[in-house]
């Protein structure tokens, strides 16, 4: 009777254990995954950060083309020409290294967060594969050695100990870096904030520059209205459309910044709770 | 979210304050150091303090004084740009104010970045303000239409560097020596790394608030 009992309450407990693990394996790859989507996200923030200010910078170039053409003549306009664009290009350049530098950040955070990920995923119960065979034989190894007595465990078994002793070094294993990760998170936040600013005046840039260069100069020019090519004409009301309605790169700028702002405050928040147990 | 300028001074001070002249002394003590030494490193560690000290006061000193004054007028300008000509030479006399505040906001302080980024793309494009239409536009002398731009890009990019160099690679050191402190785990020799990377900082806060030493 009290064998049966015993038994009983084995695999009671082994049922508790598979469930839970079951759950607890998901919140990790789910973690992990959300992670590694935040930091992917800012990666292409930085590089879009680059191209925008490229733009922006280009319109400013012409800007100070009209500018400078207007005041100066022969060598001295080529010259003050040559240096304008000479200082832009120097500008540009370093504000691509600097972004550059914000993505090997994020980068190196993201490579983090894949690692826990594959760790994460290849040790879930419904995954029977190649991967967890591996890790199964490696673990009876183990405890053969430590036991002096093979492993007689069935299939079922082997899984929920490994689950089990994998969630508690993945706990451990956050729970151990929590501050660190929290820190590396502080800041990549402030990496954000600035590529995301930015973003956000270049971009106000390039609208007043599309307006002031483009749109307004082409329909105030009455003499040459008739000369307008059929290309022209249609370049000039895609423009305006692209004023009025706000340019679909911008919109898209916009949605991708707040969905990284997004997704970084929900992974901070379920990296805390996960590591706060 | 936590205002993000504050956060690195905030750590400094947690860490010089777990690390008190006596705990420095009760570690020389026993540490095996030469007497040179042990002369350098208190050398460094009063630098530290000093400068620390002059850190805090000039933030203290920004966040009391300067800043109310920055935003009062960023935010007056703001409301100016979109009125109409007959607002024409304020704008213009404004402008001059614009720019000195402008040089002294903290290029980590987010609110404040934020509001120049609205400002300088408006600027730069006069022909576009209402307070010009059908007037004459200002020279470049009383209106340098590039400088507000090159204030607020020369700002954000103090910030990445600030973000992305000195504070990457020291800020976790310093939050576990600081751990280390408060556990009453005391080792000399990476306090003193500690130490180097905590005044590489604050001299980066130092140039950031204008500290003169």
């Amino acid at each position: 009777m009290k064998q049966l009992l015993r038994v009983t309450v084995f695999w009671c407990l082994l049922l508790f254990v598979l469930l839970s693990g079951c759950a607890s394996s998901q919140q990790y790859v789910m973690l992990a995954r959300d992670g590694a989507s935040y930091t992917g996200s800012v990666a292409t923030l930085a590089d879009r950060a680059s191209a925008i200010r490229v733009e922006s910078s280009s319109y400013s170039l012409l800007q100070q083309r009209h500018y400078i053409s207007t005041k100066y003549k022969g060598t001295v306009l080529k010259n003050a020409l040559r240096d304008s664009l000479r200082y832009a290009n120097q500008s540009d350049l370093e504000a691509i290294e600097n972004n550059r530098h914000i993505k090997e950040v994020a980068i190196s955070l993201q490579n983090y967060f894949l690692a826990l990920q594959e760790l994460a995923a290849s040790t879930a119960p419904v995954d029977i594969g190649a991967k967890t065979s591996e890790i199964i034989s490696k673990v009876n190894e183990a405890m053969r050695a430590q036991n002096r007595t093979p492993m007689s465990v069935p299939t079922s078994v082997s899984s929920v100990i490994v689950t089990h002793l994998t969630e508690s070094a993945l706990q451990k294993e956050l729970t151990s870096r929590k501050q660190s990760i929290l820190r590396a998170l502080d800041i990549l936040d402030g990496l954000l904030i600035t590529i995301s600013r930015e973003i956000d005046g270049q971009a106000r840039n390039i609208r007043n520059a599309r307006v002031a260069l483009l749109i307004q100069p082409a329909y105030q020019d009455t003499i040459s209205v008739s000369s307008l090519s059929l290309s022209d004409k249609e370049l000039w009301v895609t423009l305006r459309q692209k004023d009025l309605l706000g340019s679909t790169t911008e919109g898209d700028d916009k949605k991708a910044i707040t969905s990284v702002k997004t997704s970084g405050r929900k992974f901070r928040e379920l990296f805390t709770n996960m590591t706060s147990k | 979210m936590e205002q993000m300028s504050s956060v690195p001074l905030q750590e400094l001070s947690a860490f010089a304050r777990s690390f008190s002249a006596s705990v420095l002394e009760e570690l020389l003590t026993t540490s095996s150091m030469k007497p040179e030494e042990k002369t350098a490193f208190r050398e460094q560690y009063r630098d530290m303090q000093v400068t620390l000290e002059s850190v805090q006061k000039a933030y203290r000193r920004y966040e009391e004084i300067d800043r109310p004054l920055i935003k009062e007028c960023l935010e007056a300008y703001l409301l100016l740009l979109q009125r109409g000509p007959e607002s024409r030479d304020e704008l213009i006399q404004q402008f001059s104010v614009v720019l000195d505040q402008s040089e002294r906001i903290d290029v980590l302080d987010d609110g404040m970045m934020d509001l120049l980024k609205e400002i300088w793309p408006e600027v730069q494009w006069p022909e576009q303000l209402p307070a010009f239409e059908g007037g004459e536009l200002p020279d470049e002398s009383e209106w340098p239409k590039y400088r507000l731009k090159e204030i607020f890009e020369k700002k954000n990019r103090q910030a990445q560097v600030f973000w992305n160099s000195s504070w990457l690679l020291v800020r976790l050191d310093i939050v576990s020596a600081t751990e280390e402190l408060k556990k009453g785990k005391k080792h000399l020799e990476s306090l003193g790394k500690v130490l180097g990377y905590c005044c590489k900082i604050i001299g980066l806060l130092s140039k950031i608030h204008n500290v003169i030493m």
